[in-house]
């Protein structure tokens, strides 16, 4: 978070935060329990406080959204809707789109320029179930709440249409179809509709009409606004709405529907044959009209067209448009130019339609219910990784105390100094006075390093608390039934460790979902319940805090991963027979390994469980998986409490000093040179019974090979994505628990390396990265 | 001055460069005295929404279109108003 904000602001975002995620809570909890009245209370109650406090900022799209949605919660409360699943998500979806305005309003310290233009649409989606429910009683689907096309464009000629879309096939933008009807005084205001029109990027097609007929030219007032502008306009609806801004309310925009202008004539649809015959033959006269010709030939064709026009009205039984159609012909032959009887020929398209009206002649052509885009996915990828910590007050007032401690032990070294100096002290005395201190400085340096791990601890929920929804959107999509149980929320860990948590979670969630979980018919099927459960368990072990996600899905099958790894060519055939079974799961892991047949948009790229590895490996966790075929699958991954301060071993190669993490290391031996032996180009030794490849420290490094004449070899065993390996070290040292900074600068690029410590020497001391150096 | 009324040709008025709203009174009352009247944008780079509409309302033929699109086309000046981006 920008730290210029004012504090009010500041305030304001962390609070709506939190009434944001209440308020997600509380919907899923209401969805689960429906008719719950402490949840329906408790989402009521926040999505109330957020619109109260955010009246209080210049936000307002954001509070017409909340305001949209504390309405329908309104008529939820008052039973006058019942909330459907349907309604949820429509809520859910504003409620994600709130939070996302929060964090621009976080980062910029206003609302996207977006949020403006996207208000209206949030605040008309939030009241379709409130409306349906008011009228028919019924709160039928928000998806049939769809626009029809404006009636201009159903007038179209098939030329027009298709100059549209010949183009829209180059870029397949989404086409906007837009009526603009100044206000008649614009021009008294300075404004000119034409200009911002020519400033709009991507028009296709313009239209202008006068809004009534013209007068005569003796009574016209050249200063009152009598046109009205169409077009349609491939250009995303944000950068019209910034466009048309300050004219918004004049503006009508409409997206036309994928694929628009079909190849028949839409109006073609519903519409008895009579009426299709004579817009037959009108847009046949139209195209005639509009095709060129050299101007001798202008007279006999409109006459021509007068004709057939006549003929067809008369034959539809319009003969009263006659007079008009005259008129027309007599316009169009005195000015040389086709637009009057252009403009008849339109208006007898529309005329036509107009007539069987009542009908829903443009059912076959309504565009799809504005779907937003893919809310879901993206409440899903938007980690909102949590950018402040809130520490308890007890916390810091303990590091306040230490702090104290320090300063005074810090003064009690002045004073020793001027005791050494007036030579008051012996040198012995003074050796065992500097180690009191030490030992003083020592045990506040070890508090005050607990005190600030204590504050960097957040409890495992801070992960967990989106999988509720991210589960229930996933199964609802996949058409599965899913509970989910959550376990040890309260675990703490290192906010490091649960940043590192929150991607394979949520691959590994993902996999439960898509793969493990069945659908509901076939868990019948299997004898089990229909919905399937996916637990999600944190406990503390030791040092390590371990996350368990277990499902009762079908399980993974050993034989179809044997198969599949083979086909993939991870491995030949025999060898993938010759793998036990839990040795063949385990192959599920291998990067490029996907057992799904069909790629979802879930998961199944074929990368989820080789990120989970690498992502926990990375932290220097661990990663087992477990799984029945039938029963379930389990995966647990075990990750250090925390990873700010990290055990390390020293070794010695040659004069220099490196270190390990001890979290690698499995041993530490001694075996005589005569122990190693040479496989082709390489070492390996025998340890209890089994042999273990043994690479040098010092070729892997590029340092001088020393020849020593030692006996003994000394080798430190790590095991290394599950297999052991023998580095070869002059020496081993000491283990201490340092404080790894990572390579910054020009050492980033640096490979092999994990980070830097300082010895209490003042050396620098390299941590060795094993599995970029070894592998 | 954008709007021009030539002597050799009475009939056709000639826009030129950017025409701006002011002129829309003049315009009107050239409009009301001309038979048949005619205009000639082909040097014309703006042209404000008034005058554009006072073209529309009096049927003015066109001796040359705009040579912008978006203009041209709001004029009719185009059967197929397309409009290159």
């Amino acid at each position: 978070m920008s730290t210029d904000l004012n504090p009010l602001l500041q305030q304001f975002i962390l609070e709506a935060r939190d009434l944001l995620e209440q308020a997600g809570r509380s919907l899923l909890a209401l969805e689960r329990e429906p008719g719950g009245a402490e949840p329906m209370n408790a989402l009521f109650r926040a999505v109330h406080t957020l619109k109260g406090t955010s009246g209080l900022f210049d936000i307002l799209p954001l509070t017409r959204v909340v305001h949209a949605a504390e309405d329908l919660l309104d008529a939820v409360q008052g039973g006058r809707l019942t909330l459907l699943a349907e309604t949820a998500d429509v809520l859910l979806d504003a409620l994600d789109q709130v939070g996302v305005w929060i964090d621009g309003l976080a980062e910029a310290g206003v609302l996207p320029a977006a949020a403006e233009a996207a208000s209206g649409k949030w605040v008309d989606r939030l009241r379709a179930p409130l409306a349906n429910a008011d009228s028919a009683g019924a709160p039928a689907s928000v998806a049939a709440v769809a626009a029809g096309l404006p009636a201009w464009i159903a007038v179209l000629s098939p030329a027009e249409q298709r100059s549209c879309a010949a183009m829209s096939g180059e870029d397949a933008g989404p086409l906007l179809a837009i009526s603009y009807a100044p206000d008649a005084h614009c021009f008294f205001r300075g404004e000119d509709p034409l200009a911002l029109t020519r400033q709009i990027d991507g028009l296709r097609l313009l239209r202008v009409e006068p809004v009534t007929p013209w007068p005569e030219l003796d009574v016209l007032d050249p200063f009152v606004c009598n046109l009205r502008l169409h077009a349609i306009v491939a250009a995303p609806a944000a950068e019209l709405e910034h466009l048309f801004r300050y004219v918004r309310d004049q503006i009508e925009m409409h997206p036309l529907p994928d694929g628009w202008p079909s190849d028949k004539p839409a109006a073609d649809v519903a519409l008895p044959d009579d009426v299709a015959a004579l817009l037959e033959v009108l847009s046949g006269q139209q195209r005639l009209l509009e095709a060129s010709a050299p101007d001798a030939m202008w007279e006999g064709r409109l006459g021509s067209v007068a004709r057939v026009l006549r003929g067809a009205l008369h034959h539809a039984g319009h003969d009263a448009l006659a007079p008009g159609l005259e008129s027309a012909v007599a316009a169009a032959t005195v000015s040389g130019e086709p637009a009057p009887l252009l403009a008849y020929i339109a208006a007898q398209r529309i005329a036509a339609l107009a007539a069987p009206a009542a009908r829903p002649a443009h059912g076959a052509v309504t565009p799809p219910a504005q779907r937003e885009p893919a809310t879901p996915a993206a409440a899903e990828m938007r980690v909102a990784a949590p950018t402040t910590l809130r520490v308890e007050q007890a916390k810091i007032d303990a590091m306040m105390n230490l702090i104290g401690e320090l300063v005074v032990a810090k003064n009690a070294l002045a004073y020793l100094a001027r005791r050494a100096e007036d030579g008051s002290l012996g040198v012995r005395e003074l050796a065992r006075e500097i180690k009191d201190r030490q030992a003083l400085v020592n045990r506040i340096a070890e508090e005050m390093q607990t005190a600030v791990m204590a504050v960097r601890m957040l409890p495992v929920e801070h992960v967990f608390q989106r999988f509720p929804r991210l589960v229930r959107d996933i199964a609802r999509r996949l058409g599965k039934q899913v509970e989910l149980e959550i376990e040890g929320g309260e675990t703490e860990a290192d906010k490091n460790v649960i940043a590192a948590l929150a991607d394979p979670l949520i691959h590994m969630v993902r996999n439960s979902l898509d793969h493990g979980i069945e659908t509901p018919e076939a868990r019948r099927g299997a004898g089990k319940p229909p919905h399937g459960t996916i637990r999600l368990q944190a406990l503390q072990d030791n040092d390590n805090v371990i996350i368990r996600v277990s499902d009762d899905g079908s399980g993974i099958d050993p034989d179809i991963v044997r198969r599949k790894a083979v086909e993939k060519g991870l491995l030949d055939a025999e060898r993938a027979a010759a793998l036990p079974d839990e040795e063949a799961i385990m192959l599920v892991f291998a990067p490029g390994f996907s057992t799904a047949s069909a790629v979802s948009d879930l998961s199944g790229r074929g990368v989820g469980m080789d990120v989970v590895r690498s992502g926990v490996e990375k932290s220097g966790g661990r990663v087992a998986l477990t799984s029945r075929k039938g029963a379930g699958t389990t995966v647990e991954l075990t990750l250090p409490l925390s990873m700010a301060v990290s055990r390390i071993m020293t070794v010695a190669c040659g004069e220099r000093l490196f270190g390990v993490p001890m979290g690698l290391v499995v041993e530490t031996v001694r075996v005589p040179r005569s122990a190693l032996h040479s496989l082709r180009d390489r070492e390996a030794f025998v340890l209890r019974d089994s042999v273990v490849p043994v690479v040098r420290l010092a070729r892997l490094l590029d340092l001088p090979d020393e020849e020593d004449a030692a006996d003994e070899q000394a080798i430190l065993v790590v095991r290394l994505n599950g297999e052991r390996l023998g580095i070869v070290v002059s020496a081993f040292r000491e283990g201490m628990e340092v404080i790894v900074k990572p390579m910054d600068g020009i050492l980033a690029g640096l490979r092999g390396f994990a980070g830097t410590t300082l010895l209490g020497d003042g050396r620098v001391l390299l941590i060795l990265d094993l599995r970029e150096l070894a592998l | 001055m954008p709007l021009r009324y030539p002597d050799d040709d009475p009939s056709c008025v000639r826009f030129e460069g950017s025409c701006a709203p002011e002129e829309a009174e003049t315009l009107l009352e050239w409009l009301r005295r001309t038979p048949a009247p005619a205009a000639d944008l082909s040097a014309c780079s703006d042209l404000h929404m008034a005058l554009a509409q006072l073209l529309l309302a009096a049927r003015v033929r066109l001796c040359a279109p705009p040579p912008d699109a978006v203009l041209a086309a709001c004029l009719g000046a185009m059967p197929v108003n397309q409009v290159t981006p």
